[in-house]
């Protein structure tokens, strides 16, 4: 058929004019090609889309029930000294010199404070009495948890009877297990990973009041007093477990 | 809350592309000695252009009201409100519009698949059609099947990959004098409307650009308090999207490779070139901010670096608000879409031109600021010598486009068989009622659906 005829009988429709643009096989083949490729490599990319990332983008977008798990460790440090009558000390405990291990946060400190055993009597003294200790945890610079209701900044005894103050640290923490609404196990856990909180000097305060008998004589004496006062640092890690 | 690079464009984008669009629409409608699907592709050009100018007036008033918003605006659901509004809802009636009409141009242009009689009784009644679906649906849907509506678009590359590709070996291997009319317009056309998804062609081939759209989905849902897309409209629509964005490029980018090797290197090698480089560092760059991007779905969302962030500005929209309308304008002039000889239509394409010119290298001028520390003095004594040369050529520059006009339709005929069907001139005046009636009703839809608390 002469290229006049074909021109004749073209009349335009959808087909002849498909055939007219796939007229040239090297292009055609190129097309394929193409074609296959988009199939292919487009179809690898939805499953792996579909297997790879869609659910975890999804999960990430609706909370999720978590326990978190506190594995607490305890520090101590101990310091003993002599306190005369009357007289007022301020102990003062460093915080950089208890060795907090890596990824453990300082939860909350507990102290007491432990007047000598048996405050001296003995058979030639009968009568001595439990001298009167007061002790405060004197509010300074250590980040802390200084307004939260349930410290226990100052205690006294005059019972021979430890004396317990604690002082929360990290904000919220108890010691107990929690619940937690989060996406993931980052977001979980995020609130329990801030640094910063336990840095500075607990700085504690101690009074010492004899009591005395003074008309059994002088032998009956007692001017001093030995207190032992304990710190328990409280370090945690965290552990989000998720709950079905 | 919005970073200065991001969406700086915009406002200028809704200018270029309304006077651009309206200006083209006049000389259109002077250009009656046209080929039919000439005249057509410009009114095609030129309401698409109208439509995304105001697509962009409304992401434009979107993007004020949220300038000021702080992250407890985001939470206290402030986005969510105007996502929800009848701004959002006209801006992606908008977007819809513009799919529909840009679905019909491969079918006319630059080689007419619909070449009967009825051609522009058919496009005409399936944009109104497909519009009239779409964009409800849209609205309804909460726009999360964003990428099964972009697949009313996929039409381009069906058509002109192979249109190019047909008439790139037409003139290579069998010598067709005039197929790089062809084979140039198709590749200009494709870039002019998929240029914004070229240049991730890399990452988006080798599928790492998943990790951007992981993180959409979180930020959508987490801090947006919007819907995220379907997951359909993900899974699949969106990764065989970015496919084939990816290999239209290749297609392009080995096609003009081959070209230069005989024919050697012109304007479109370079700038098809830019966009192949800018793939790569798009690619690079997204291995670098990986525990970033993925930080939404792995841990929690931090947010991109400013670098990156003035590297996306300046590249995504550089291209989708700049490159995309100078493409356009470049195919309207050079391609003898509309008449450009007459004293009149001659006052309107200087207008055209130097308004581009200048607007484009104005704000091009201002994203190179944002990426790179140069002093305002600096780029003012830029934007000046810009305006003296722009004046000072115009003249040159203008006759240039005007007598070196390639006709693509001219060429085609003289290469394929081709019909020439008789369009009655009220079919285009109809065309016309028909996309303001289609954006009139988009509108419409918008604040009645707004009013009536579609999503509160």
């Amino acid at each position: 058929m002469s290229e006049d005829t074909e021109k004749n009988i073209f009349n335009g429709d959808i087909n002849q004019a498909l055939n007219e643009i796939f007229s040239l096989r090297e292009s055609n083949v190129i097309y394929a090609i193409f074609v296959s490729l988009f199939f292919v490599i487009g179809s690898l990319h939805a499953f792996d889309w579909n297997k790879n990332y869609y659910d975890d983008a999804v999960d990430a977008t609706m909370p999720e029930d978590w326990t978190i798990e506190f594995d607490i460790e305890i520090l101590n440090a101990e310091h003993t000294e002599v306190w005369q009558d009357e007289e007022v000390k301020v102990i003062d405990f460093f915080m950089e010199d208890f060795s907090v291990r890596e990824d453990y946060y300082i939860g909350a400190i507990f102290i007491t404070i432990i007047p000598e055993v048996g405050d001296g009597a003995d058979l030639t003294d009968p009568l001595v009495q439990c001298d009167a200790i007061a002790g405060d945890i004197e509010v300074n610079d250590l980040t802390a948890q200084w307004n939260y209701q349930g410290n226990n900044l100052s205690g006294q005894d005059s019972s021979c009877e430890n004396i317990y103050l604690d002082l929360q640290i990290y904000p919220g923490y108890t010691g107990e297990n929690l619940t937690s609404d989060a996406p993931n196990e980052f977001q979980a856990l995020m609130p329990w990973t801030i640094n910063g909180w336990g840095e500075g000097v607990l700085e504690i305060k101690v009074e010492l009041d004899v009591n005395s008998v003074d008309q059994l004589g002088p032998v009956s004496q007692d001017e001093d007093e030995e207190i032992t006062i304990l710190v328990e640092v409280h370090t945690f890690n965290t552990n989000a477990v998720l709950n079905n | 809350m919005a970073d200065d690079a991001v969406n700086a464009l915009i406002p200028v984008a809704a200018v270029v592309h309304i006077a651009l669009g309206v200006m083209a629409l006049i000389l259109v409608r002077r250009s009656l000695e046209k080929e039919w699907n000439e005249r057509f592709a410009g009114y095609l050009i030129s309401w698409m252009m109208i439509v995304l100018g105001l697509k962009y007036a409304f992401a434009t008033i979107i993007d004020l009201k949220i300038e000021d918003f702080t992250g407890q605006d985001f939470i206290e659901g402030a986005y969510t409100e105007i996502y929800y509004s009848s701004y959002k809802y006209s801006e992606m009636a908008m977007d819809s519009i513009f799919l529909c009409l840009a679905f019909t141009l491969p079918l006319v242009y630059p080689y007419p698949i619909l070449q009967k009689n009825n051609a522009l009784k058919i496009t005409t009644a399936f944009i109104i059609i497909l519009g009239v679906i779409t964009i409800p649906l849209d609205i309804f849907t909460e726009f999360a099947n964003r990428d099964i509506k972009s697949t009313i678009n996929w039409l381009c590359y069906v058509i002109w990959v192979p249109i190019y590709l047909r008439f790139l070996i037409g003139e290579i291997k069998y010598a067709e004098e005039r197929a790089r009319e062809v084979s140039s317009v198709a590749l200009l056309l494709l870039l002019g409307l998929k240029v914004q998804f070229m240049i991730f062609w890399l990452q988006n081939i080798t599928g790492l650009s998943k990790v951007y759209v992981s993180r959409w989905i979180v930020e959508d849902e987490v801090f947006l308090g919007t819907v995220s897309q379907s997951e359909i409209s993900t899974v699949v629509f969106s990764s065989l999207g970015m496919t084939l964005a990816a290999l239209s490029f290749l297609v392009l980018l080995f096609g003009e490779l081959w070209r230069a090797y005989y024919k050697g290197i012109n304007g479109i090698t370079v700038l098809v070139g830019m966009i192949f480089i800018v793939g790569v560092m798009w690619f690079l760059l997204t291995l670098v901010v990986m525990e970033t991007a993925t930080s939404c779905v792995d841990t929690i969302c931090e947010p991109f670096d400013q670098s990156f962030i003035d590297w996306f500005a300046f590249t995504y929209q550089i291209a989708v608000y700049l490159v995309a309308p100078l493409i356009f304008m470049f195919i309207i002039l050079n391609y003898n879409i509309v008449d450009t000889e007459s004293e009149h239509s001659k006052v309107i394409t200087r207008i055209m031109v130097l308004l581009l010119l200048l607007v484009a290298t104005s704000s091009l001028i201002e994203m190179i600021q944002i990426v790179l520390p140069i002093p305002e003095m600096v780029t003012s004594a830029l934007f000046a010598g810009g305006v003296v040369l722009f004046i000072g050529w115009e003249e040159k520059i203008m006759d240039k486009m005007i007598t070196d006009k390639s006709n693509s339709v001219g060429a085609i005929e003289s290469i394929l068989n081709i019909n020439n069907p008789k369009i009655d001139e009220m079919e285009y005046t109809i065309f016309s009622v028909a996309t303001v009636s289609l954006i009139i009703y988009g509108l419409l839809l918008a604040v009645l659906f707004d009013s009536m608390g579609l999503h509160s």
